[in-house]
């Protein structure tokens, strides 16, 4: 099963949900590298058994807890913050894309390179660069302007005008 | 290889998406130095131009320590040789040219099918007749460009193709960003077929072990 139609079974398992990290790149940009394992944030947290009961896996792993979906498919759950940005406004910032099928609610442009750039291991900076690369005139500065610190907000425009022919 | 100056002043600079040729002013002691430095580091392939005057990027390879980096010079020489073509830029222009190329396929690919860690979305190929590769792609419809999904790389003479896990694992190294977990996957899958490694924040190396398929 391809990890599109996982994460819409996702979305309908889980319900109130926001794919963020690589998968939300994907709904972004299309096709591109990414691992099988899927990011995502939770509006209101689960309980070890409320996932068991979805069929989800719950795993200790390197003394960590691992979910898995029923098809054995990673989830990485965030219920609090992603790097930094507050859970409520993931939420109140995501956007509806279509992937296979169906609907999910992904990580807006925005939040998604403050989060990549924040984060900026090798694989985040690449993201951001392929990101402000092909919908560098598609940000919102207002939206930026709200999630990030003023110099994290220069810095970006740095580099989505860097990008811009 | 000596060692390098640039890479001292690009390294204390820490990574990020884009610099600003003016950062390494200060750091390099002048402005024509600065510039020196860029240019030098676009010859060994670390640094490109982007579409704006005087902002670059830097492939994360340029924080490898020193005696990584001189391993990783043949393939960043074959990268910045690298020719990229596209026809229908999908899926299909990459069965295509795993039909009709021929050479060592390297990076997205090779990873994929050595780890299983990261899907591949670029076809390298190394190849000895380079040109000739060339002609036959476009004269199949391919167009050259910077967007397509195959990509062909010159293989050179005494390029260290003996050990291809090696040389895949180092091509990987070099390329960076997201090619840097495919290198971290090939080592802990076929590190003892590895005689060069490189060095990874040991976060980046939990995260790889943590996803790698069972």
């Amino acid at each position: 099963m391809s990890l599109e139609s996982i994460a819409v079974m996702v979305s309908r398992d889980l319900k109130e949900v926001v794919f963020v990290g690589a998968f939300a790149v994907i709904c972004h940009i299309g096709p591109y590298r990414r691992t099988r394992d899927i990011d995502l944030a939770l509006a209101t947290p689960l309980s070890d058994e409320e996932f068991e009961g979805l069929g989800y896996r719950i795993f200790r792993e390197s003394g960590k807890k691992v979910i898995r979906t029923p098809e054995g498919v990673k989830l990485d759950v965030y219920t609090r913050d992603v790097s930094g940005i507050p859970v409520s406004e993931v939420f109140s910032t995501a956007v509806v894309k279509r992937v296979g099928s169906g609907e999910i609610r992904a990580m807006c442009l925005e939040a998604l390179l403050i989060a990549k750039m924040r984060a900026s291991r090798p694989q985040d900076i690449e993201d951001v660069q392929t990101l402000c690369r092909r919908l560098g005139k598609a940000v919102r500065w207002v939206v930026v302007d709200a999630l990030a610190t003023p110099m994290e907000s220069a810095e970006l425009k740095n580099v989505v005008s860097a990008f811009s022919r | 290889m000596k060692i390098e100056p640039s890479l001292a002043v690009v390294q204390a600079l820490g990574q990020k998406p884009v610099y600003r040729a003016s950062e390494l002013f200060g750091p390099a002691g002048s402005r024509a130095t600065a510039y020196r430095f860029i240019r030098r580091l676009q010859e060994l392939g670390l640094a490109a131009e982007t579409q704006r005057r005087g902002r670059f990027t830097v492939r994360s390879s340029a924080f490898q320590p020193y005696q990584t980096l001189v391993h990783l010079l043949p393939s960043l020489r074959a990268l910045k040789q690298a020719r990229y073509f596209g026809r229908a830029y999908d899926e299909s222009d990459v069965n295509y040219a795993r039909k009709s190329l021929r050479g060592m396929v390297t990076l997205d690919y090779r990873a994929y099918e050595l780890t299983r860690f990261q899907t591949p979305h670029i076809f390298f190929v190394y190849t000895e007749d380079f040109d000739q590769q060339a002609k036959s792609l476009r004269s199949a419809g391919f167009s050259e460009g910077s967007k397509g999904r195959v990509a062909i790389l010159p293989k050179e003479q005494g390029g260290g193709f003996e050990n291809e896990i090696q040389r895949v694992y180092l091509d990987c190294l070099a390329f960076g960003g997201r090619s840097t977990l495919d290198a971290i996957a090939i080592e802990l899958l076929y590190g003892d077929q590895l005689s060069v490694r490189g060095e990874f924040p040991t976060d980046l190396v939990l995260k790889v072990r943590e996803d790698l398929p069972a």
